[in-house]
Formats: C-alpha cells, sequence, structure tokens
C-alpha cells in the first residue's frame, strides 16, 4: 500500500445511484483509497465534527480530499463548504465540487466561497472513470495535500 | 450570472445633486456598506486616487472647473493603472460620444446621466468589473509569481516543451503581482513562489482571498519546501493546490502537462475562456 491510500476520500452527494457508480468507477481507476459516503451537508458537517452518529470516529483522521455535490437536503454544498472554509480546524481540507450543475452562478460562487477545484459531472460512466483516474492522480501524485 | 459588486468607489462629479442620486441609486443596488469616496474637482479626485485603491471610477465627463474628468482620466491612465473607469456624459449624441471615446481607451463604459436610473448604471458597472475579471482571448494565461529568474525561465521552458497554447507571463515578487492583477486581463492561473521579496507568497494569498475582485483565482503554490507547516498554511491562507518543484527538468515539465491538464481540461475554471 502506498502512502496516499491511508487517505480517505469522502464523498457528500445525496442520490445513491451517483456514490455507486462513483464506488465502481475509483475500482475501474485502481484508486484503491479507503471511501466514506455522506448524504446531506448536516452529516458531512457532522462526520467532520465527529459528533452524532461519527462519534466513532473521533481517533481517525479527517479525509483527505472532499467530493461534495451542491444540491443536497437540508444543509446543502454550499453552505456546507461556506461552513468548513470558515472553520479553522477544516479549511485546509481540499473541496471539489462535483455536480451537474453548469450554472455560472454556481461556479463562481463555489470559487469565491473557496472551493479547490470545480468539476462536472460526466454523463458516461467512462468519463466518470477518466476523472477518477486524472482527479487521484493530480491530488495523490502531482499535488502535497495538507496533513 | 452572479452580479460582482464593487467595493470602493471614487465619483468624481462637480454637482452636489448628481452626486447624491448616484449614491442613492449605488446603495439601493449594492447596500449600504459600499464605499463612495465624492470628489468635486480633479484636485481632490487625484489626492484620494493617490491614497486609496479603488475597485472602479466614475467620472463626470464635464466639471465646472478645468481639467475635465475626461482630461484627468486621461491624463491619470499614463502614470498610474486604473480601475474599470465608467464616465458620466451628459452628451445626448451618440456619435459625440464615440469621438470622445476613441481617444479614451481607459474608459470602459459611458452613461448619459438622465439614463442611470433605469439600470444602466448598475449594468455597467457589473459588465466593466467582469470583462475586467476575464481574459481577452480564450487562451489562458498562465502567470508565474518566482523571484529565481532561474527557476521562471525553466517553468517556461517546461510549459513550451507541450506544445499548447498558454499565454505565458511572469512578476518577479508579490508587489509585482498585484500591480500585473490590477491593470491586466486575470490569468487561468497562477503558480506562486512562497519566498519572494517585498511581498511573499504568503501575504499574495492574504490578499487575494481578500479581494471580492481577485479571490476566485485559481492559484497552485509552487515551492521548494516539503515542510508540512508550509503546505498546511498555503491551503489554510486559500490556496487551491501545492506542488513541490522537482528537481530534474524532465519531473518539471512532467508535472506542468499534469497541472495544465488539470486546471485547464479537467477543472471548470472560473476565469479561463469563459
Amino acid at each position: 500500500m502506498t502512502r496516499h491510500e491511508g487517505i480517505t476520500i469522502l464523498m457528500a452527494d445525496d442520490d445513491p445511484d451517483d456514490r455507486l457508480l462513483m464506488e465502481d468507477a475509483m475500482e475501474e481507476a485502481h484508486v484503491a483509497n479507503k471511501f466514506d459516503f455522506v448524504e446531506d451537508g448536516e452529516q458531512l458537517m457532522d462526520y467532520l465534527h465527529r459528533r452524532g452518529d461519527y462519534a466513532d470516529l473521533a481517533d481517525e483522521p479527517l479525509p483527505g480530499l472532499i467530493l461534495l455535490d451542491l444540491n443536497m437536503p437540508k444543509k446543502d454544498g454550499r453552505e456546507a463548504l461556506k461552513e468548513i472554509k470558515g472553520d479553522p480546524n477544516l479549511r485546509r481540507i481540499p473541496i471539489i465540487i462535483l455536480t451537474t450543475s453548469k450554472a455560472e452562478e454556481d461556479i463562481l460562487r463555489s470559487y469565491d466561497l473557496g472551493a479547490n477545484s470545480f468539476i462536472s459531472k460526466p454523463v458516461t460512466f467512462d468519463k466518470l472513470v477518466e476523472i477518477v483516474r486524472q482527479l487521484s492522480n493530480y491530488w495523490f501524485t502531482i499535488a502535497r495535500l495538507p496533513e | 450570472m452572479i452580479e460582482p459588486a464593487p467595493s470602493h468607489i471614487l465619483l468624481l462629479d462637480d454637482s452636489d445633486d448628481d452626486a447624491l442620486l448616484i449614491r442613492e441609486l449605488l446603495h439601493a443596488n449594492y447596500g449600504e456598506d459600499l464605499a463612495i469616496d465624492h470628489a468635486k474637482y480633479a484636485a481632490e479626485a487625484t489626492a484620494l486616487a493617490d491614497a486609496h485603491r479603488y475597485s472602479l471610477y466614475l467620472i463626470d465627463y464635464m466639471l465646472a472647473e478645468p481639467p475635465t474628468g475626461a482630461e484627468w482620466i486621461a491624463e491619470r491612465s499614463k502614470a498610474h493603472p486604473l480601475p474599470p473607469v465608467i464616465m458620466l456624459t451628459g452628451l445626448p449624441d451618440a456619435k459625440e460620444i464615440e469621438a470622445i471615446a476613441s481617444k479614451l481607451p481607459a474608459v470602459s463604459y459611458f452613461i448619459t446621466k438622465d439614463r442611470m436610473g433605469d439600470g444602466h448604471l448598475t449594468r455597467a458597472i457589473a459588465s466593466a468589473i467582469t470583462n475586467r475579471s476575464q481574459p481577452a482571448s480564450t487562451i489562458p494565461t498562465i502567470l508565474i509569481a518566482d523571484d529565481d529568474a532561474d527557476d521562471v525561465l525553466l517553468m517556461e521552458d517546461a510549459l513550451l516543451e507541450l506544445n499548447r497554447p498558454f499565454r505565458l507571463d511572469s512578476v518577479g515578487d508579490g508587489v509585482e503581482l498585484m500591480e500585473y492583477l490590477q491593470t491586466r486581463p486575470h490569468p487561468g492561473l497562477i503558480l506562486l513562489d512562497l519566498n519572494m521579496p517585498r511581498m511573499d507568497g504568503r501575504q499574495v494569498l492574504d490578499a487575494l482571498r481578500n479581494d471580492p475582485q481577485l479571490k476566485r483565482i485559481p492559484v497552485v503554490v509552487m515551492s521548494t519546501s516539503t515542510a508540512d507547516i508550509d503546505i498546511n498554511n498555503g491551503y489554510d491562507r486559500g490556496a487551491n493546490s501545492y506542488v513541490c518543484k522537482p528537481s530534474s527538468f524532465d519531473a518539471l515539465v512532467t508535472m506542468m502537462e499534469e497541472i495544465t491538464d488539470y486546471w485547464f481540461e479537467l477543472v471548470v475554471s472560473p476565469t479561463a475562456g469563459r
């Protein structure tokens, strides 16, 4: 196991199909990182703060990369993004917005709120595998992640 | 389309009534927090412009005392980088405005004063600011900020090696970088060194992320430091990503290829080609 495979990727997405597709795409792209899911912004904040249902994760390291959907119930991606990037203990975690939205407002606002990258969800599975391959190559091989 | 808002405006207008009207219009649209400094004469405008960094100039074409607003802008643009400029005129004649405009390239828009109310002024402001924050063409510019001239050359060579259409620019420190961003179309990506004289990469990140016009420009820190403290600090200050400068040229070419693939092919950029 190489060093980066110990890094957890966390995906926040309310669509269970998208979550399954991502899991398959990661396997296909040979990305062997630990992979966790949350379904909405509230769960995401509970996960990151290790509270509620996630209190038993208290001793685990925080995720190294967050894939964040914008449109989710309860607390949406925009609110969660703002909260995470405003929190001195969480803000350094790279957040990749992964959404079907191509709206100019969503793109600009995400960057203004501190998103590290904005990526459009592809329509085909092959393209998703390619995106996962490129994403993991860039963040785990080229870039240096915060500790 | 999100509406970009100015944060600090210099208004040069000799009419108190017009200034009041403009103030009301802008505060109604952007909220009471918008700072508007009002000068009635060119000399006052010069003093204010020297003392502050404005995000927009609103300039009356005619002034009761010479020089006119047009002459003031023409003069100032010779020696100073200007923010977007909107000129307010009483001229009803489109041809006359065109003739003046051709002599004043610094001015983004001309607005006739009696039409300011119908959303003309705020739309012009939005366009003036947005156009300033987009590159002139769809070829992305990569701006390298590094005080080591040899490193800049190596990075430029590595990017040229890729044989792709980029515009390459470089600046030697943070002060030059900030000047560049005030006067030139925004780059699609900034490759930022951490240790530079005058204003270092950390201070640059702070300045960019606190400026509503500049905060969305993607910044990749590119440093020789592999220390966790520098990496963490870079992300904490809002770097989009952090890479360590490799020691061989071949590795640098590979790295530049991956960086440009990622930022210009995979990612939807807030600035490049849009």
